[in-house]
């Protein structure tokens, strides 16, 4: 398997906002954005930037009266996430440093 | 795209951070009322078989059917619109070990109880068994759906899946 670094997912908000979908099966709108401390037009703005992408899915519904958004990888997304993951263990092996902390 | 191998290890660190956080704030792994209302509907078919007259079942069982299928619809309700669902790649193996586990003792245990109860001659058996497994499953089942979840958060927290 040829990894490599995506530049649609490296920029660190990105990063986390993927590495949080890809423990899920889907995650929503308001868990998403208070787990990552960011406030709701930075989500939605690279939430659009990783639809647009075709890495990330958006369902809208309702939980009673109260309107809903949840968030799931696609099957792209996971690769992209995997292989990016994937380049970052190899360049940190190459180096022989193990991963930081913080 | 070229970054340091300390910036790579950083950002590794910050994905597992990010997924061990989000799983431990994650809710329990399932709704702990629903095995309860398993057991109400079981316990209910009880009562109507062992001590009410022959005229209440199939009132009781049309009732109870409802009642039972309106716990199915909001158990995938309340499932399906979860804040955060693992994904099935994170969960422990060892927690779905645990959830058989104790899914098979608790019907082994209902079973068991009931022949017990039958023999100390106790009245209506099934039922009083029934009662006393709904009080175990509603202390239970939350217990097991936060050990499960800790079990799922802990394993993101460790280098290697």
């Amino acid at each position: 398997m040829t990894s490599r670094l995506d530049p649609a997912i490296h920029a660190p908000t990105r990063l986390q906002i993927v590495s949080l979908l890809a423990a899920a099966e889907e995650a929503e709108f308001a868990f998403v954005r208070d787990n990552l401390g960011i406030s709701d037009s930075v989500l939605s703005k690279h939430a659009s930037a990783l639809e647009a992408a075709g890495y990330v899915r958006i369902r809208k519904g309702y939980v009673g009266k109260r309107p809903r958004t949840w968030f799931s990888l696609t099957r792209e997304g996971r690769a992209a996430y995997t292989g990016h993951v994937a380049a970052l263990q190899a360049i940190v092996a190459r180096s022989g440093l193990s991963v930081l902390p913080d | 795209m070229d970054i340091t191998p300390e910036e790579a290890a950083r950002s590794l660190a910050q994905v597992r951070e990010t997924q061990h956080r989000v799983l431990r704030a994650a809710p329990p792994m399932f709704p702990a009322w629903y095995p309860v209302a398993v057991w109400t509907f079981i316990t209910g078919m009880q009562f109507v078989t062992e001590i009410t007259p022959a005229w209440w079942f199939w009132i009781a069982v049309a009732a109870l059917s409802v009642g039972l299928v309106v716990a199915v619809l909001k158990f995938v309700s309340d499932i399906r619109n979860a804040n955060l669902r693992p994904h099935s790649s994170m969960t422990d193996p060892w927690a779905w070990v645990g959830f058989t586990a104790w899914l098979v003792t608790t019907g082994l245990a209902g079973s068991v109880l009931a022949l017990w109860f039958k023999e100390l001659g106790v009245a209506y058996p099934r039922t009083v068994t029934g009662v006393t497994m709904i009080v175990v499953v509603a202390v239970t089942a939350p217990l097991l759906a936060r050990w499960m979840s800790a079990r799922t958060a802990r394993r993101a927290e460790t280098p290697k899946r």
